[in-house]
């Protein structure tokens, strides 16, 4: 057989109405791999040094990114984090399994989560109906993350460089399962402002990453 | 001109107010068309059109008409709008008129002029506080059967529409460093001085214009008039950046951490929302600090015949004169106990209505006021009473009392009634502060305030404007103070003075005819009199006895009054007898505004499998396991009974190959070097021991000794194993694990996360799976006997991607579990199924799947359904005896081993024709249905296409020793009573060979 199709968790998901305009514009981000980093007990300060001399990031030590052009870890629970690499490929999680070892236990999720990018204007009042997390600007800036729910959904966002329109950029990361749900909701909260999905995610400016 | 264009034009005053007479609006009450202006509200503008007849009174069906100008408004309650819209108990003091606005008044029949129902006010003695208590009492068989239905026809306010809510509702999350409750002169100057400042300020006002009090009284600050200082202050804050105000926003809740509940009426005002926005907007408000600024509330005064239209409480009288340009009355009078009210009767000289009396209950009033009153022309009566009133639908004329006894009446057809002022603290209580009485005030005032809250102007009992603007500016610089910034500079405007004098007089203990303390819910002085007597003498005993203060208005005109006469009858003070405290919400809220967007299917969010487009292509039907949907089962065409179709599948799958999505299932990876010591003291039998590649099922307990649940557990390194769980224990499984690594056992060497949603997983069985997969998977992985054996598994590479293969079986035939990445599920499931089309393949559903576990005598949720042991559940011997775990102890309870204990066995009817049903209970044969005799219970039944008749598997008292006895199956709910075999709980392929294929 030839190589299977992955198939985007949005890809069932028929877009309501909403205002016209784009308030709000939403993409999947696709063909990512992803896993869980665990610290074996004991090892912590052994992964940090060995993530940092590997992957060139300080493992973050609160909810928030640390990245590189080619992989982000996001905290998202004590000595926990979600790693994403977007040109990884298949061999990507056995390979960080490998770097790892006897240091952090690694489980590949690359089909448990989708990844939603967002951005536009209107943005910043559409998440505030969404997560009860204070996403202004001051308070949560740019690689800050937080594990919290959306609409009973659970979600792990953090927020990206401001994109080139100079608004927010926030991507949220929620159960494969949930996605349908997730998007209705967030669906219902953007149609006041104009929601439209982009094919192209809303490309991040050069503003330097942390 | 006709008779009634010329009462309107006589109701509206010529000039003045802050309504928009550029922009006319039509409106109808109970079918009459009226006209209003832009700026109104339905009371407002019912009043312009001399409509003072707006409702009835919940008990006696008295007229009332519109008594307040707010949201504390107990009488004026209507239906709004039409069909599916329309709203019931709306306060039409509240309600911003828009153009084809409909309201209808309420609790009537079969007119409002002319309602039947009022024969109660006839009955009113039998119908005083406690008449229910006391009547309905027995016999008790007609509690629920005739009393309660009928007094339920009888009660209750307007009609809900009983049609779905078409309307949106939002909610939304705000933070900032300090939250104004209040848009009047004291919640202006606090967000001025905080935003000025720098502060993220959020500024709530429920009215829909900012200005509070500021709007209805004539003031002057700084020079120009109060109205038009809050509309520049509002201007200013609105183009301030770190300022947010919500008009038409009212905060309804204080809660823990500096949470706060808001209402904001984004659509209210008009006849159907704007494209897209929502109806209401239900905010959840976290706040560093905020400043309560809701101001006061006006009390009225409680003597006979206080409740007839044209009674209305001062400040309202001013408000409809001064904010909307209506004369709410042709001839008025004043009857008050303060200086505030006389306010009231120099607006209405100013406005050209005559004022024919002010009774002051006090002998001394101030010269200042008697000076203007005189050169005013109005008469003045000090040290008099209001001792009734008279009129059939409305005031026509008022019986007074003066000082030296006389009798007097006076023709008029509005009396303005001031008790003084409360101060409007309902949010200070939420967290359970209670208010503390001020004798010098005449009011409650906030006691110790929620954390982080400051009382500021009238809400903390300071009533004076000055006062207002001074506490509002010092507490918005102290929010900025704390918040880190520096306060700016803001001046307290200049403004003129007031007379605050005030000498209570609550009620006029020598009025004969009826004296209202709650208007909404008919409690008069006699109820209170009466609950003293009674005993019911605490404020808490007070409101449930005679219902002060229940319902929309949650008593905020009437409690005060209510107490204080309870004090004067049992001679205690006002602080002694105290005051009941506010819950949220604070003014009703609609359920829908809680709800938001989770209504109907999507009450709560629904989890699809990745196979689940493919499953609907293919015709299933779903059933709801938890939050996942899973296919109940695959109808084909010409199908109609599902037990046709599960038989069908079920054959299928037993006779050729059938395929099933399980990816629902839990999974759980458990790593670490000293994840087999965890797993080994998680589940009752051992895990340590199992081989690398290989799948064992295991059973958990509780830490109680009851059987929690169960799976199998795959191992794919020393340190790496892959547990699976029931779908509706999934979560409470994570948790039970999380436990016992961070809280149990911390020096473990263990990790856990969910991998449930990585893997799509299908179950694969029957005689034809192996042919299937070896098609499907063709050199990727060796799938003999010999590679893979029962309970063997492997990962490996198919197409590109990382597969995962379980040798198990549910079903009791040669089975697989075949796993993929779930971005890859869509694509697996099509391909499994065009794979298995040579082999006669079909998808099964969760029925199929039960069936076939069923006749294998496999447990699940039914069984594990928290009341049962291991022994119970047929898998005592899985209870390791050579290590510990958690529940072993506790599972050695003398109840839990109690030889007695029924314990599973299957059951077949006896005649082969009957249908068994779950839930059944195990009877002797003869014995009588008493509890006595109860032996177990039916937990799941199926009729088995393979036996070809109902079987099932129960819990049977000493069940495993009795096998080929009969019981019966009693089922009194669907009458039920069948006598059943008791057999072995395994129907099909006893010996198990099929496993083996």
């Amino acid at each position: 057989m030839d190589e299977l199709a992955a198939q985007p968790a949005s890809a069932s998901f028929v877009p309501p109405r909403s205002a016209s305009g784009d308030g709000v514009v939403i993409t999947e981000r696709q063909n990512l791999t992803l896993a869980t980093l665990q610290t074996r007990r004991g090892q912590h300060a052994a992964l940090r040094a060995r993530v940092a001399a590997r992957f060139h990031v300080d493992l973050p030590q609160r909810p928030a990114v640390g990245r590189t052009q080619s992989v982000s870890f996001v905290g998202v629970g004590p000595e926990t984090w979600l790693v994403i690499a977007p040109d990884g490929g298949p061999s990507f999680v056995r390979s960080l399994k490998a770097d790892v070892a006897g240091l952090a236990s690694v489980s590949d999720q690359s089909g448990g989560h989708a990844i939603f990018r967002v951005g536009g204007r209107a943005v910043g009042a559409t998440l505030a109906k969404l997560v009860p997390i204070d996403l202004d600007p001051a308070a949560f800036k740019v690689g800050d993350a937080a594990t919290t729910v959306a609409a009973h959904v659970g979600v792990t966002l953090w927020r990206c460089p401001d994109g080139l329109d100079g608004e927010q950029v926030f991507e949220l990361s929620v159960f494969r399962s949930l996605a349908g749900s997730f998007l209705e909701c967030f669906w219902d909260s953007a149609a006041e402002f104009g929601c439209r999905w982009d094919a192209q995610p809303p490309r991040a400016s050069t503003s330097p990453s942390r | 001109m006709s008779g009634a264009a010329h009462e309107v034009a006589a109701a509206r005053l010529a000039a003045g107010g802050l309504i928009d007479r550029s922009q006319p609006m039509s409106f109808a009450f109970d079918g009459t068309t009226y006209q209003g202006f832009a700026g109104d509200t339905l009371a407002s503008a019912l009043l312009a059109n001399r409509v003072t007849l707006v409702g009835r009174s919940f008990k006696y069906h008295r007229p009332r008409g519109i008594f307040t100008a707010g949201a504390e408004e107990p009488n004026a309650l209507v239906e709004l709008r039409e069909d599916a819209r329309r709203e019931p108990n709306t306060r039409a003091t509240t309600v911003e008129l828009f153009d084809g606005l409909k309201a209808h008044s309420q609790n009537r029949w079969p007119s409002l002029a002319f309602d039947v129902t009022s024969v109660n006010s006839l009955l009113s003695p039998l119908l005083a506080a406690g008449f229910y208590y006391k009547t309905f009492m027995w016999p008790a068989s007609f509690w629920e059967k005739i009393y309660e239905p009928a007094i339920r026809r009888a009660a209750g306010l307007g009609r809900a529409s009983g049609q779905a809510d078409p309307d949106g509702y939002d909610k939304c999350h705000a933070f900032c460093d300090l939250l104004v409750i209040g848009g009047g002169a004291a919640g202006l100057m606090a967000a001025l001085a905080a935003g000025r400042a720098g502060v993220r300020v959020i500024l709530c006002d429920d009215d829909f214009a900012i200005g509070g009090r500021l709007n209805g009284d004539v003031r002057d600050i700084a020079g120009r008039s109060g109205a038009q200082w809050a509309a520049n202050v509002a201007a200013e804050l609105r183009a301030l950046p770190t300022v947010r105000m919500l008009r038409r926003t009212t905060v309804f809740g204080v809660y823990d951490g500096g949470t706060y509940g808001a209402l904001e009426r984004v659509g209210d005002h008009l006849a159907v929302p704007a494209p897209h926005q929502p109806r209401q907007r239900y905010w959840k408000i976290v706040a560093r600090r905020s400043v309560l600024a809701g101001g006061a509330l006006e009390r009225p005064i409680v003597f006979g015949g206080n409740d007839r239209p044209g009674v209305m409480v001062a400040s309202a009288v001013r408000t409809y004169l001064n904010r909307f340009a209506v004369a709410p009355g042709r001839r008025c009078a004043v009857f008050t106990c303060n200086d505030d009210a006389w306010t009231t009767a120099f607006d209405l000289v100013r406005a050209g209505v005559d004022v024919a009396a002010i009774v002051d209950s006090r002998k001394e009033i101030s010269p200042q006021l008697i000076a203007r009153a005189q050169e005013a022309q109005i008469p003045v009566m000090p040290g008099a009473e209001v001792i009734d009133t008279s009129g059939r639908l409305r005031l026509d004329g008022i019986t007074v009392r003066d000082v030296a006894g006389r009798i007097s009446r006076h023709a008029i057809d509005l009396l303005a009634v001031s008790g003084g002022w409360s101060a409007n603290l309902g949010l200070t209580t939420h967290l359970g502060s209670r208010p503390e009485w001020s004798d010098a005030l005449a009011s409650f005032v906030p006691g110790t305030l929620p954390p982080g809250m400051a009382a500021v102007g009238a809400a903390a009992g300071r009533f004076g404007l000055s006062d207002a603007l001074r506490d509002g500016a010092a507490a918005g610089a102290a929010a900025a103070e704390a918040a880190g910034f520096t306060p700016s500079s803001v001046d307290v405007p200049v403004t003129d003075a007031e007379p605050t004098g005030i000498t209570p007089i609550w009620h006029v203990a020598s009025s004969r005819s009826k004296a209202f303390v709650d208007l909404q819910n008919d409690v008069t002085s006699d109820d209170v009199a009466l609950a003293a007597r009674e005993g019911f003498k605490s404020v808490e005993l007070l409101k449930r006895y005679t219902t002060l203060g229940m319902a929309t208005d949650q008593g905020k005109t009437s409690n005060v009054n209510g107490q204080a006469i309870m004090a004067r009858l049992t001679g205690r003070s006002m602080a002694q007898v105290g005051t009941t405290m506010f819950r949220p919400p604070h003014v009703p809220v609609a359920i829908a505004a809680f709800a938001g967007h989770h209504r109907g299917q999507r009450f709560r969010p629904t989890r699809r499998t990745a196979g689940h487009h493919w499953a609907e292509q293919q015709g299933a039907s779903f059933v709801e396991a938890g939050q996942w949907l899973r296919a109940q089962w695959f109808a084909r065409a010409g199908e109609t009974d599902w037990l046709q179709i599960v038989g069908r599948e079920v054959r299928a799958a037993r006779d050729n190959v059938g395929v099933c999505d399980v990816s629902t299932l839990g999974k759980i990876d458990v790593q670490g070097s000293d994840a087999g010591i965890f797993l080994d003291r998680i589940y009752a039998n051992t895990f340590s021991t199992l081989p690398v590649g290989k799948v064992r099922y295991g059973l958990m307990l509780r830490e109680d000794g009851i059987a929690f649940d169960d799976g199998t557990c795959a191992r794919f390194a020393d340190d790496h194993f892959m547990m699976s769980t029931t779908t509706a224990n999934a979560g409470a499984v994570m948790q039970h694990l999380e436990h016992a690594r961070q809280v149990l056992w911390p020096q473990l060497d263990v990790q856990l996360v969910s991998v449930t949603e990585q893997w799509a997983q299908y179950a694969v069985a029957g005689p034809r799976s192996r042919d299937l997969l070896e098609r499907l998977l063709g050199g990727s992985i060796d799938l003999s006997d010999a590679a893979l054996p029962y309970l063997g598994c492997a990962e490996f590479v198919w197409c590109g991607v990382t597969a995962r293969i379980y040798r198990v079986s549910f079903s009791g035939e040669l089975a697989y579990e075949f796993a993929v990445p779930a971005q890859f599920g869509d694509a697996a499931i099509r391909a499994l199924m065009q794979a298995g089309a040579a082999f006669g393949a079909v998808p099964y559903g969760t029925e199929a799947l039960g069936v076939m576990r069923i006749e294998k005598g496999h447990v699940a949720g039914n069984e594990l359904n928290g009341t049962t042991t291991a022994a119970d559940l047929g898998l005592g011997r899985m209870m390791s005896r050579k290590k510990d775990f958690i529940g072993r102890v506790l599972a050695e309870r003398p109840g839990l081993i109690a030889a007695d204990r029924p314990a599973l066995v299957g059951i077949v009817p006896v005649d082969r024709s009957q249908r068994l049903r779950a839930g059944a209970h195990f009877l002797g044969i003869g014995a009588a249905p008493t509890m006595a005799n109860d032996e177990g219970y039916v937990t799941s039944v199926a009729f088995s296409p393979m036996c070809g008749h109902w079987i099932g598997l129960g819990f049977l008292r000493h069940g495993p020793q009795r096998i080929g006895q009969r019981v019966r199956a009693y089922d009194p709910l669907r009458r039920g009573d069948t006598e059943v075999e008791i057999v072995a709980p395994v129907f099909f392929d006893p010996e198990g060979e099929r496993l083996h294929g």
